[in-house]
């Protein structure tokens, strides 16, 4: 019997209920005391279209999805035939014969189980709905792990009790239709959950939802954006807490007018930040550059999807590394991170906002379709660090500085770069933001010598940044190994599994993630790659974004590289393939 | 102590051209704010790029100069950020009506409080004089060498024929007097306040000059028959032009701004909230 260690799939049309079905399954593992790792996939349709969406669950660390499907539930025929390749012998397939009039599809080859589950039939009986299948499909393949029932049950009644309790009543019922149906019937299932007491609550949510909470905990209180996967929900998400976390959240007419907005509010003194894709940010480069310019704190989520263009609108990609380094005309200060996972979705949003105002500078979090709209079970977020506004002035420190007369200056020349910030509406603090080159009070300047030293002000910001607050790169796995994996952003959620999958096979890999890309603190990215033999780095793209970087920068070439560009993720086993060729 | 225009000097000195419209729109939003009594630093005028966009420099409030076209959004945000603020967005015909009217027509919408006072002079001046979207048909410009093709936008028709902005009103550079009571009008008003304001462009406009503008306005609070909650009668009064201007408010009513709705400002400014320890531990529940 393998325990606790199994991958959970469901595929149907669009509008078959499938993203709900999933969340509840990973929260019943959560609550088992699992974790769980949730990928969704989905076509850019509303309704119509292959969806799936699987769980893997782990009893240690779920960080990614895998390759083979242990349960396989099967709303559609289409489901079966597109995804027999992940089907290992000992498998089991949840079905329902009504669906498959003409047959079942034959595999041939793998010794699979089948399970059928008449699930129209009882919900034509009960007169329910058709997505209510999903709930008995739900309660069968939990049957079929022989999950404790008392879980189950408390996360369908919580779940559907919020809004309508006998909504949840009638739920409950169906998942134990669906339990019953199976439990205790196949012997020859070889997954099981054995319940455990996890030592911390935890939660299962999504990279977009840990970016809200991040900023919410960071004190954002204004928030602009337009639609554009995959960075609605976070708009979604703000929007509906909006009132209960005194927000303003403002749906704006373009992404201009969202990049605008955050600037206007950042200038008064309000945390603010916007989030989109690749499009979007193209629309927002020119006031990006503004926001360098005026030296105005912003925080960005630029969520990359594979382009050009419109692209694959709901697939993953890791892209726009260059283009979010890059963007903009001219040279100004940004501060660029990449997370990769829901914990550091967290943590990288909250820790922006303190950089945006330490360094009164555009701070641009890029993550990708894959870490944000994947859930996870994560422990309840803390912030490791306090709000750190920088040199925002009191009034009282802005009347001191004032005292004898002395003029304002927005943009004071100081040893680190950094000038102090008086915010409208404060007495004495009077000065212009602008998009023009500026002396030191903000009046427009044409002057060589004061068009340079603003320049050199502005990056002097960067260099006190890598001086106190940047981090370098980390190893995750064994020291001294063989062969480093190096990757940024969501490359860690399967390079982890990649990691533990070499070890159970007694090789020696480890991985090296990158969140501190721009600037890239050089130093501790040098120090890191010394530590390593060969290296192959993994990344999203054709043309080998941060290999390039790195290249370029620090001048370290990588042994070798694994990419891809075809809109789907890694996975960990084709990370290991590839690093076993180059061990 | 009453405030005195040299109290809104600043370091910098216009670079206009001289005889440019652009001196009486200052002067007008300077007398407006000596009149509204407020602190200087109260005041956070937001403007665009163009001639018009450098006012802010020479007004000695808070100020941002943005980027062109995009005042409006610029300025809602600070104004959203701290609505005790008096906030003004200036900026060009361009500007607003061009590139930037995809904000104009929102910001209409949304009747946030602020006022915005656009330089109408008929040409983009900055840039050197090519056609605007206000410049009438026929007249050649380095961009319409041949006579400009389009119709032009009327900003007065458009916005009453937009629901939700509240202060309609259109202004001469050249009668100042005036332009400061409506700009204190617009200030003073709560909603948001479009101050349409006919700038002539000493240098690239040779047609909508002073003496084109002195022969035809005239001031519609002097016309007793005058309404200006009667939308109809607002929309008849900006068709005219070619014998007569009508300036002043055409159009001003009371209602419901935008941030009326947002319970997050309605007992402090956004800015005005502490943030050093949010608990977001009540969100948690939700994903357990
Ligand atoms: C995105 C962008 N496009 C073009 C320009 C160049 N530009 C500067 S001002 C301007 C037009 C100025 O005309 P208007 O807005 O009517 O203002 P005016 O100078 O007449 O006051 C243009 C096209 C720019 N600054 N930014
Ligand atoms: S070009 Fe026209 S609008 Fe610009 S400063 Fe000269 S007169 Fe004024």
């Amino acid at each position: 019997m393998e325990t606790n260690r199994f991958q959970w799939k469901i595929g149907g049309e669009a509008g078959f209920g499938i993203m709900t079905t999933g969340l509840v399954f990973s929260r019943v593992c959560m609550r088992a005391g699992l974790k769980t790792f949730a990928y969704p996939e989905y076509p850019s349709l509303i309704r119509g279209g292959h969806n799936t969406y699987q769980v893997f669950v782990d009893a240690e660390q779920a960080s990614t999805q895998i390759h083979p499907v242990h349960i396989l539930v099967a709303l559609n025929k289409e489901t079966i035939t597109l995804h027999t390749e992940e089907l290992i012998d000992g498998s089991a397939i949840i079905y329902d014969p009504a669906d498959f009039k003409d047959g079942l599809p034959t595999i041939e080859g793998k010794q699979l189980i089948w399970v059928p589950v008449p699930m129209n039939q009882i919900i034509k009986e009960r007169e329910g709905h058709r997505v209510a299948r999903n709930t008995i499909a739900i309660g069968a393949s939990l049957g079929l792990l022989q999950c404790p029932w008392e879980i189950i049950e408390g996360v369908i009644s919580d779940w559907f009790g919020k809004k309508k309790p006998h909504l949840a009543e009638e739920n409950v019922a169906l998942t134990k239709i669906g339990y019953d149906a199976v439990a205790g019937k196949y012997a020859t299932f070889n997954y099981n959950i054995e319940a455990r007491t996890p030592a911390k609550p935890h939660m299962v949510i999504s990279g977009n939802g840990s970016i809200a909470m991040g900023a919410m905990k960071a004190g954002m209180k204004f928030f602009a954006a337009y639609p554009m996967t995959p960075s609605s929900d976070i708009l979604g998400y703000l929007s509906r807490q909006e009132r209960k976390m005194d927000l303003v959240v403002k749906h704006t007419e373009d992404e201009i007018a969202a990049m605008n907005m955050i600037i206007g509010a950042g200038f008064a003194g309000v945390r603010a930040m916007t989030a989109t894709s690749g499009g979007g940010f193209a629309l927002m480069g020119e006031a990006l550059g503004m926001a360098g310019l005026a030296e105005v704190p912003i925080v960005v989520i630029m969520g990359q999807r594979p382009g050009p263009s419109t692209g694959l609108p709901t697939w993953t990609s890791q892209a726009d590394l260059r283009f979010v380094l890059h963007a903009s005309q001219g040279e100004f200060p940004r501060i660029v991170l990449t997370p990769g996972d829901a914990e550091e979705c967290f943590q990288s949003t909250y820790e922006a906002f303190n950089l945006a105002e330490k360094y009164q500078t555009p701070v641009i979090v890029v993550v990708d379709k894959y870490v944000q709209e994947s859930w996870k079970s994560v422990e309840l977020y803390e912030a490791t660090t306090s709000i750190d506004r920088g040199k925002l002035l009191t009034q009282d420190e802005l009347n001191a500085a004032v005292e004898n007369g002395a003029a304002y200056l927005r943009h004071k020349y100081t040893q680190d770069g950094v000038s102090p910030r008086a915010l409208p509406g404060m007495e004495h603090g009077r000065h212009i933001a602008s998009s023009y080159e500026h002396v030191e009070s903000g009046a427009t300047t044409e002057d060589e010598l004061e068009t340079v030293k603003q320049n050199d002000k502005r990056f002097e910001k960067l260099q006190t940044f890598l001086k106190t607050d940047a981090k370098g790169p980390v190893f995750y796995g064994p020291e001294n190994a063989d062969l480093t994996i190096v990757g940024w952003g969501s490359t860690k959620q399967p390079a982890l599994e990649a990691v533990r999958m070499a070890e159970a096979a007694g090789l020696s890999i480890n991985y090296l993630h990158f969140i501190y890309i721009d600037p890239l603190p050089l130093k501790l990215v040098q120090e890191a790659l010394r530590k390593t033999k060969k290296t192959l780095c993994v990344e999203g793209n054709k043309l080998g974004q941060l290999e390039g970087w790195v290249r370029e920068h620090a001048g370290i070439t990588m042994s070798d590289h694994f990419r891809k560009y075809g809109g789907r993720p890694f996975y960990p086993e084709e990370i290991l393939e590839q690093a076993k060729k180059h061990l | 102590m009453t405030m005195k225009l040299t109290n809104l000097q600043t370091t910098e000195n216009p670079d206009w051209c001289p005889g440019c419209g652009d001196f009486g729109i200052l002067m007008g939003i300077k007398k407006a704010l000596i009149a509204l009594e407020r602190p200087l630093h109260e005041t956070c005028i937001v403007s665009g790029i163009g001639c018009s966009g450098k006012l802010n420099h020479f007004v000695n409030t808070y100020g941002f100069e943005g980027i062109h076209g995009r005042a409006l959004p610029l300025a809602a945000a600070v104004h959203l950020a701290n609505h005790k603020l008096n906030v003004v967005a200036v900026g060009g015909d361009g500007d607003g009506y061009g590139i930037g009217m995809a904000h104009f027509m929102h910001a209409m919408r949304r009747n946030m409080d602020m006022t915005y006072i656009v330089h109408n002079n008929q040409v983009y001046g900055l840039t050197k004089g090519q056609y605007s979207p206000t410049t009438e048909p026929g007249m050649k410009t380095s961009s319409s060498p041949f006579g400009a093709i389009e119709t032009p936008v009327n900003p007065i028709k458009l916005a009453l024929a937009s629901e939700g902005i509240s202060f309609i009103a259109r202004g001469f550079a050249g009668d100042i007097q005036f332009l400061h009571d409506i700009i204190l009008a617009g200030m003073k008003h709560n909603g948001f306040a479009l101050i349409d304001v006919l700038q002539p462009c000493v240098t690239f406009n040779k047609l909508n000059t002073y003496e084109f503008f002195k022969s035809r306005v005239y001031r519609l609070d002097e016309d007793t028959t005058y309404d200006n909650t009667n939308k109809k009668m607002a929309m008849e009064r900006c068709e005219e032009w070619d014998t007569r201007i009508a300036t002043g408010i055409f159009y001003q009513v009371d209602t419901p701004t935008y941030e009326d709705s947002l319970p997050a400002i309605a007992e402090k400014p956004l800015v005005e909230h502490d943030i050093t320890n949010i608990d977001i531990t009540p969100l948690f529940k939700e994903f357990m």
